[in-house]
Parts: structure tokens; sequence; C-alpha cells
């Protein structure tokens, strides 16, 4: 069975003048369907630049990353806007809407971009809607909706097009406490209802509790909870 | 593409309206200027423009300025009658006096005319101009501006002649001035002219046995064909000169205009698209629905500015020469059209160079 996530040796650095720094050193791991990993570790530790060369948005030094048994390395920049499109569902550290689009168009836009047909966008549109538990929102625009309900739209955004991984960067870095777990815990139930693979970055410790499996960045390297 | 450009701009109505009143002021000036310029410009050459005359035979000094050439034409009427195809034509500048208004004189290009020949206009009001020695005339319909009415007179100071209008004739303007036809009969009959002459002579289409006859008789001359009559007119190309540069620089303004305009609106949606291309969006997408954007803005200003541009041909005076000609408004409309599509392509490279990966956080 091939897995949704395979991170094999990866190894990053940024050129920083004359000097290079390392931020990524010998990262490795996998992940099964219907896991929910977490992600902790100090700030500037290369979490998001992790989670940027996952996701396909920026190229790894070394090594590689599969996704769904498929190797994003050597891909060109349009083959690798088709992965995220189609096998990567984002979720930003604040929404990250469109402010013309009501909540049901947020969603269309992203399977219209994967060709999806009429009929089947409006039909999963309404049902994530729902899961998100906005059926009674689907017509509002972002400025009519709070930053949770904003939020909710983004995690129904991220599952649109049935990807196969759930990348999730500080998603609940806008939102008080009760928002917070809110969030998390609706990001944890589309993941185990749907049976995606799901990694999430935070700083906030108290979400752990929903996670699968915690990772944290200690000196470019990525270690295990036990 | 076409629906997410739309709902953009239905949500920002107010910004993408004022875009397009920019576009449609921009284009309106455009258009009414050289709508007025061009009007302008045919009153000095009109006459020339809708002439039958396909070659004029000119003195070979005058550098095809008509009013500069000049012939004695008696010998060449009974060598070769004007059947076999040629026609004379004289400009005979006069300045009428009408109504009584003595320090109002009416200037006015006079043409004797064979009311049978080629050379004769026709009339859309009025009665048509006879072959007989009567003094009556038929006016362009500008000198109706000035308050000229079917059977009034005008009276010519220098010949002491006074001549009766009859009827109304179109698009015979030369040398800024209306052309007034009197009857070939009329205007030799009271020595006008003293002798038979043409500033020209005319024929209405290619026949080099004709030329060659007519050359052999008067000499001294060149044939040369009606655009370089016009061009020779004063004032005509000097005219157009500065009509076009005035549209030349009109369009280069707006292209800057209009590409700072369209650059302003995509820096500001630099973030969208940034995420837009994280989720997946390719840049192919994102140009086009901003084109998309553009096209849409374009065509509806451009259309009200042609729209307004006829509804500007009602409300001005009369008299005031306006030219509303489909084709000058389609090549202007034309070129702003694409002037606009470059002003957004400009901007275009700004979405290409977009990161995505400045979505996710900590990178910004
Ligand atoms: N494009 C870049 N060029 C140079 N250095 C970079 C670049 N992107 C990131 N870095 C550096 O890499 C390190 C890791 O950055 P990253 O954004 O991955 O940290 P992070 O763990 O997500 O931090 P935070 O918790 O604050 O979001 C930082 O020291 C940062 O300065
Ligand atoms: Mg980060």
């Amino acid at each position: 069975m091939t897995l949704p996530l395979e991170v094999k040796q990866i190894n990053k650095r940024f050129k920083d003048g004359e000097t290079y720094i390392d931020v990524l050193q010998n990262i490795d791991f996998s992940i099964k369907k219907g896991e929910f990993v977490a992600i902790v570790g100090p700030s500037g530790s290369g979490k998001s630049t992790l989670l940027s060369i996952i996701g396909a948005l920026l190229t790894t030094d070394d090594g590689d990353v599969l996704i769904n048994g498929k190797t994003v390395k050597n891909l060109d920049e349009g083959q690798r806007s088709d992965v995220r499109l189609n096998d990567i569902g984002f979720i930003f550290q604040t929404a990250e809407l469109l402010p013309y689009l009501h909540a049901e168009d947020q969603l269309d836009l992203v399977a219209k971009l994967n060709k999806m047909d009429k009929k089947q966008r409006k039909a999963r549109a309404k049902a994530l809607l729902t899961d998100v538990g906005l059926e009674k929102r689907r017509k509002h625009y972002p400025h009519q909706l709070s930053g949770g309900e904003k939020q909710r739209v983004a995690v129904a955004r991220a599952f649109m097009n049935d990807p196969a991984l759930i990348l999730a960067d500080e998603p609940t870095a806008s939102l008080d406490e009760s928002r917070s777990h809110e969030i998390v815990s609706l990001i944890k139930q589309e993941v185990k209802a749907k049976s995606k693979a799901a990694i999430m970055v935070t700083h906030d410790e108290s979400l752990l509790t929903y996670c699968d499996r915690v990772f944290r960045m200690k000196d470019h390297h990525l270690i295990e909870d036990k | 593409m076409f629906h997410l450009a739309i709902k953009d701009m239905r949500f920002s109505k107010v910004k993408y309206g004022l875009i397009a009143l920019i576009l449609f002021l921009i284009a309106s000036l455009v258009l009414v200027v050289s709508g007025l310029a061009r009007g302008l410009s045919d009153q000095n050459i009109a006459m020339l423009v809708e002439s039958e005359g396909t070659e004029f035979y000119v003195s070979a000094d005058s550098e095809n300025e008509l009013d500069q050439s000049g012939f004695l034409i008696e010998d060449l009427l009974e060598e070769v009658p004007t059947e076999e195809g040629w026609q004379p034509l004289i400009t005979h500048p006069v300045r009428f006096v009408h109504d009584g208004k003595e320090d109002e004189k009416l200037g006015a290009t006079m043409i004797p005319v064979d009311t049978n020949s080629k050379l004769y206009p026709g009339v859309i009001e009025g009665e048509a101009l006879t072959n007989d020695e009567d003094l009556t005339i038929i006016v362009d319909q500008t000198m109706q501006a000035d308050g000229v009415e079917l059977n009034d007179t005008l009276y010519d100071e220098e010949t002491d002649l006074t001549f009766t209008v009859v009827g109304f004739t179109e698009d015979q303007t030369y040398r800024h001035t209306p052309v007034v036809y009197v009857s070939e009969a009329a205007f030799y009959a009271e020595e006008i002219s003293p002798n038979r002459v043409a500033n020209t002579v005319v024929i209405f289409e290619d026949n080099d046995a004709l030329k060659a006859s007519i050359d052999n008789v008067l000499s001294e001359g060149v044939w040369v064909d009606k655009t370089e009559v016009i061009d020779a007119v004063p004032g005509h190309s000097s005219e157009q000169m500065s009509l076009n540069m005035m549209i030349f620089f009109l369009i280069v303004i707006s292209v800057f205009v209009l590409a700072a305009f369209f650059y302003i609106i995509t820096i500001q949606k630099l973030k969208q698209f940034g995420i837009l291309k994280a989720i997946g969006a390719k840049n192919q997408f994102l140009i086009g629905s901003t084109l998309m954007q553009v096209v849409i803005l374009s065509l509806f200003s451009l259309a009200l500015a042609v729209l307004f541009t006829y509804g500007v041909t009602f409300i001005l005076p009369e008299g005031m020469p306006f030219d509303f000609n489909i084709t000058t408004i389609s090549l202007y409309s034309l070129s702003m059209f694409l002037v606009s599509i470059l002003g957004a392509l400009l901007s275009s490279r700004r979405i290409v160079k977009v990161d995505p990966q400045q979505a996710m956080g900590g990178a910004e």
C-alpha cells in the first residue's frame, strides 16, 4: 500500500550573504492514511520551510518527497502546481479567502481549477460546508463571516479536491483559545472521516492532544515524541 | 476565468467603475478631438474628396496647387470637345454681402459648372441649377449656419452682381469656405472672367489618349491624380500632421495612464495571486482573468465613448465641422483597445514573479 507521504533524507540550507545557514538536516519520516501529525518547535527552527518543501512550494537541496508514492523532485513549475491542486490541501495562518467570493464559491473555485464538473462541485461544496457547520452561511462573503468561520471555510476548501495530504501551518495563530480547539478538532474530524494524512505546525501545546503523533524540530532535526 | 473576473469587478464596483470612467473619458477625448479636427480639415478639401474627377492637369510650376495653376482653354475647347470626357475646373474666391450686412461678408468659392457634367454635385434641398444665364446659385449647406436661406440673395461687390440661392448642396467646401455653384453660361455671360480659363482640367477615368491630346494643346502642364492635388491644398498637410500628432500623443498618454492603473490594481492583488498559486492556480489562469477584466472594461468603456461621440454630433452648434466617420472611429477604438491590453500585459510580469511560497507562514 502506498503511503500518502514519505519524506526521505531532506537537507535544506539558505544562502545568507557569503555563508550558508543549515535549516533542515536529514529529515526522514512518513505518514499513513488517517494520521494527524503535529510539528512543534521554536520560532525560526524551519517548520514552515519543511512544510513548504513537502507542499511543493519550495525545492529541497537533497533527498526526496513522495506524495502518494510519486516523487515531487524534478517536476517543473506547472507540474508542481498540479500536485498542489490535486494532492495537497493547504490551511494557512489566516483563512486567505478571496474577498469577492462567498463561501460556496471559494470551494467552487479550487474544484473548477481542477476541472471538476459543475454538479459534483455543487454537491461537494454543500456537503463540506455542512461538515464544518456553515450550511447556513454558504452565501456569505468573507467580510460577513467571523474569524473562526472564515477559517472553517478554509478548512473545507482544503478538502475540496479530495487531496491525499493536508498541510496546516499554524492554522489557529489568528484565533482565540476556544476557536482554536474548535478548528483543530474539526480538522481532526475531517481527517479521520475522509481518511487523509495531515500535518499541522503549531506553537500551542494544548492542541497536541488532538494529534496521533508529535514531532519536534530541534537543532535542524525532526524528532518524534515517544 | 470569466466568472472570477466578473465576480471581482462586481465586488469592487467603485474601483473598477473609476477605471472604466477614466478609459471612457480618454476614449471620448480621442474620438471627439479627432472628429473635430477631421471635420475642420475636411472643410479644406471636401469638394475635391467628393469630386468624381480622377486626374487633374495642372501647370508644371504650380506644385500641384490648384490656385497656382491656370490655363487659357479657348483652343482646347475647339480642338478637343468636352464630350470626350474632360471638364475645366475654376475656383473663384468671392465675398458676398448677405442681408445688407456690409461688415460681415461671407467668403465662398465660386465654381462655374455645366449642370450636365460630372462636376455638378446636385442639390439636397431646393431646386437644381439650370444651364441658362440666370444669376441663380446653389450653395453648400454650411452657409445655413450663417443664416442663408432658400431664395435669399447674395451680392458680390467686386462684380456688382446679385445672385439668388435656389438650392443647397452638401460636402462642398474648399479652403475652409463653402462652394457656390453657378452655371457656366451665366459665369461667362456676365464676364466674371473675360476669357475661357481654368485652374485645371479634370478627367473622370484613366484615358491615355485623352490625356495626350489635352497635353498636346495646352502643354506646360502635368497630369497628377486626386490625392496629389488634395495634398497640395494649402494647409492640408500641416493640418493632417498636427491632427495625427495630437491623436498619437493622446494614445501614448493613455498607454501610460492605463498601464499605471492596471499596475496598481495588480500590485494590490499580489498577495491574493500568491495564495491562488499556492493552492494550485497557474500563471496562465491568473493572467487570463486579469486580461479578461481589461477586455470587459475596455469594450464597455469604448462602446460608451462611441455612443457619447455620436451624441456629441447632435449637440454641437450648427456650422461646427465634425466628422463622425465609422472607419476612423473603429480605427481609434481598436487602437485604444489594444493600448489597454498592452497596459495590462505590462503588469502580468508581476503576476508571474509572485512566489507562491509567501503564502506559507514565516516566509514574509
Ligand atoms: N528564503 C529564505 N532565505 C533565507 N533564509 C530563509 C528563507 N526562508 C526562511 N529562512 C530562514 O530559515 C529559518 C527557518 O524559517 P522558517 O520560516 O521555516 O521557521 P519557522 O520554524 O516556521 O518559524 P516560526 O515558528 O516563527 O514560523 C529562519 O532562520 C529563516 O530566517
Ligand atoms: Mg513558520
